[in-house]
């Protein structure tokens, strides 16, 4: 009997393909409550798993996660509160979609590209999992600085419609990202005494007040510029409006699915990392750039294409090294150890039925997605029919209780109203909020990157373009951050010639 | 053909000028608190490096929002529409959650989240009796959400025996 047979048999028993489908409802359940990650989900079964099989426990693990990538989607389009970190980088997109009445297509378009980029990366798992990971073990401190500069230069300068106040709005994240004791020495920095900053900034309770009590703030002060509740129209038959995305936007489905993979196979980056590139990248590129951040759904497609792309390829270090290549992994890997399944090169050797079925459990979640998707959608979407009057007061309980459920104390819905405030503040006067996020979640990477980089190589900046794929994202960034200084040169000097 | 740009100022807008300046004062004050922080790291790679790094990135950002506030006076005519802002429905909004930060490890979950929805939606325009009944509701619904399904534990009331 072939291994594959094996490996079908192992996923093809009833407590197997039921495990999966309670912990997918389970991951949607979760991923779209406003501050529950989809590491919460998978954190939250782990005591579950130590009653099955290992298949059924890596099984659930599994379609949780995929399921609860999604469903982040889902209140980030209809509430413009992310469901996840990942989501955040297009929320706004899906929502200016929703306040158009299009919510079910841009929540139509983020589950079939989230299937079909989940598909494309158990495909790459299954055919390349061995050479990948050991190009992505050779990435040392160097590419990681220049990786995380890369993903925080895109969203400042490429996905923001003004690069200056897309920068301002970066260099906030960061400098909240400097709070706390993650810095060389671990010595407590600008936490003004408090030792519940000492952890650094809740990162979910700043997500939930960025987005979610900005908008509630904006809901509240301004009455005359909202509607009473949001009319949806109806877009047919989804899978007739899926085959024209497909035609349309096949280019952002590939590329969005290659940049999930590659960097969601990078231990450390993850899902979230590959959705604020894809998206930056999907506007650098688009025909249509002055439609993206008015609710285009083009954005939305290739970053929820890379989003769940990653969340296949970052099994690779850990199912080929057990080197986790996010949060969610991590914990895989230990329940792996707990059912003897220890990951490493021996995975493939010894008894390889298992890793196959670990394959195979994949494309039965990602299939599992579309159907349970859709059903989630429909039922979601009635949140719309709501008067807002009455959803918003609801929708900040939620976000209390979020901010409160992270760590257990009230001292992170206070960093989550702080955040709500400023966020208000930031989008009143044009300043997005997307890159502040971003550089709040990449900023202690950035940073000790950064520091390591510089001990290696003795204050030696020249080295930060010594490797080879270290010079090529270094010389990519470089553009990047120059391209504007030079149009906002030219523009001034035009613009001089003509007043003259 | 030259092109017509019009700039909507909505209440809370301020210049990039003012802009600009903010972020200098504050590039300046995180860079000041920077060069107080202890070094004592290999290589005077200590925790000030980054902060300060990240302080003269803002100066700059700062003084480019200046320069592009100058450079544009005079050929950009913004058309101002002030927008009459509901500072009692802000300020339920900011009180709430600061309710929720004084009461709930004394209130518990049930007593704070119900007074808040009760607030919100009687500041928002609902009708009374709509109100008591979905607060009530919503508040049960999250809670066992919370602490059933998630298995996260919310605060109870300290003065209450369950």
């Amino acid at each position: 009997m072939s291994t594959l047979a094996l490996a079908f048999d192992l996923v093809a028993r009833w407590e197997v393909l039921l495990a999966i489908t309670l912990a997918a409802v389970f991951g949607l359940f979760v991923g779209a409550i406003p501050g529950l990650t989809a590491t919460l989900a998978v954190a939250v079964l782990v005591p579950i798993t130590f009653h099955l099989d290992p298949i059924a426990a890596v099984g659930a693990m599994v379609s949780c996660s995929a399921m609860a990538i999604f469903a982040g989607d889902i209140p980030a389009f209809l509430l413009r509160i992310p469901g996840t970190p990942a989501s955040a980088a297009y929320a706004d997109e899906g929502y200016k979609m929703t306040l158009r009445g299009e919510a079910e297509k841009a929540l139509g378009a983020s589950l079939l590209f989230s299937a079909v980029g989940g598909l494309f990366g158990t495909a790459v798992l299954m055919l390349a999992a061995p050479s990948l990971a050991e190009v992505a073990l050779k990435f040392s401190s160097f590419e990681y600085f220049w990786l995380a500069l890369l993903g925080l230069t895109s969203a400042a300068f490429v996905s923001a419609g003004d690069p200056l106040k897309g920068l301002a709005s970066l260099l906030i994240g960061l400098s909240a990202s400097t709070i706390g004791m993650e810095n060389p020495i671990g010595t407590p920095r600008f936490n003004f005494g408090s030792i519940e900053l000492l952890g650094g900034v809740n990162f979910i309770a700043a997500l939930i007040g960025l987005f979610a009590v900005a908008e509630i703030l904006r809901y509240a002060l301004k009455p005359s510029n909202n509607p009473h509740s949001v009319p949806q129209t109806s877009v047919g038959n989804p899978f007739r409006a899926w085959g024209k995305m497909l035609k349309t936007y096949w280019r952002n489905q590939i590329r969005g699915n290659i940049l999930g993979v590659v960097v969601g196979a990078l231990p450390g980056a993850g899902a979230d990392i590959a959705a604020w590139m894809a998206y930056s990248i999907s506007r650098r590129f688009s025909k249509q750039k002055e439609k993206y951040g008015t609710g285009h759904v083009e954005g939305i497609i290739e970053s929820t294409s890379a989003n769940n792309a990653a969340l296949g390829s970052a099994w690779v270090p850990a199912l080929v090294f057990g080197v986790p290549g996010d949060s969610i992994t991590a914990i895989v890997i230990g329940v792996l150890f707990v059912h003897g399944m220890n990951p490493g090169p021996t995975l493939f050797l010894i008894n390889p039925e298992n890793i196959y079925a670990v394959f195979l459990i994949f494309i039965v979640a990602n299939i599992l997605l579309v159907v349970l998707g859709w059903g989630a959608i429909a039922v979601s979407k009635r949140i719309l029919i709501i008067p807002r009057r009455l959803l918003m007061p609801v929708i900040l309980a939620f976000c209390v209780t979020g901010a409160f459920a992270g760590n257990n104390n009230t001292f992170d819905i206070g960093v989550m109203l702080c955040f709500g405030i400023l966020g208000f503040l930031m989008e009143e006067n044009g300043i997005p909020v997307a890159p502040c996020i971003l550089g709040l979640l990449l900023g202690e990477v950035l940073e000790s990157n950064f520091i390591t980089s510089m001990l290696k190589a003795d204050g030696d900046l020249f080295a930060f373009f010594s490797r080879p794929i270290s010079a090529g994202l270094g010389i990519l960034t470089l553009i990047i951050w120059l391209f504007p200084l030079i149009r906002t040169v030219q523009a001034l000097r035009v613009r001089r010639q003509k007043t003259a | 053909m030259r092109a017509i740009k019009i700039f909507w100022e909505e209440a809370m807008r301020v210049t990039d000028r003012t802009l600009g300046l903010v972020f200098v004062i504050a590039a300046l004050i995180m860079g000041f608190m920077a060069t107080r922080l202890p070094g004592g790291a290999p290589g005077n790679y200590g925790p000030d490096v980054f902060p300060i790094l990240l302080s003269i990135f803002a100066i700059l950002t700062g003084i480019g929002l200046i320069v592009r506030n100058s450079a544009n006076q005079g050929t950009l005519k913004p058309l101002v529409r002030r927008v009459r802002l509901d500072w009692v429905r802000g300020a339920a909004v900011i009180a709430s959650p600061i309710y929720a930060i004084v009461a709930m490890p004394t209130f518990g979950y049930s007593l704070t989240i119900f007074p808040v929805l009760v607030l919100l939606m009687a500041v928002f325009r609902c009708r009374l009796i709509i109100i008591l009944p979905v607060a009530a509701l919503c508040t049960i619904a999250i809670k066992y959400a919370f602490i059933n399904v998630l298995s996260v534990p919310l605060p109870t009331a300290t003065f209450l025996p369950f």
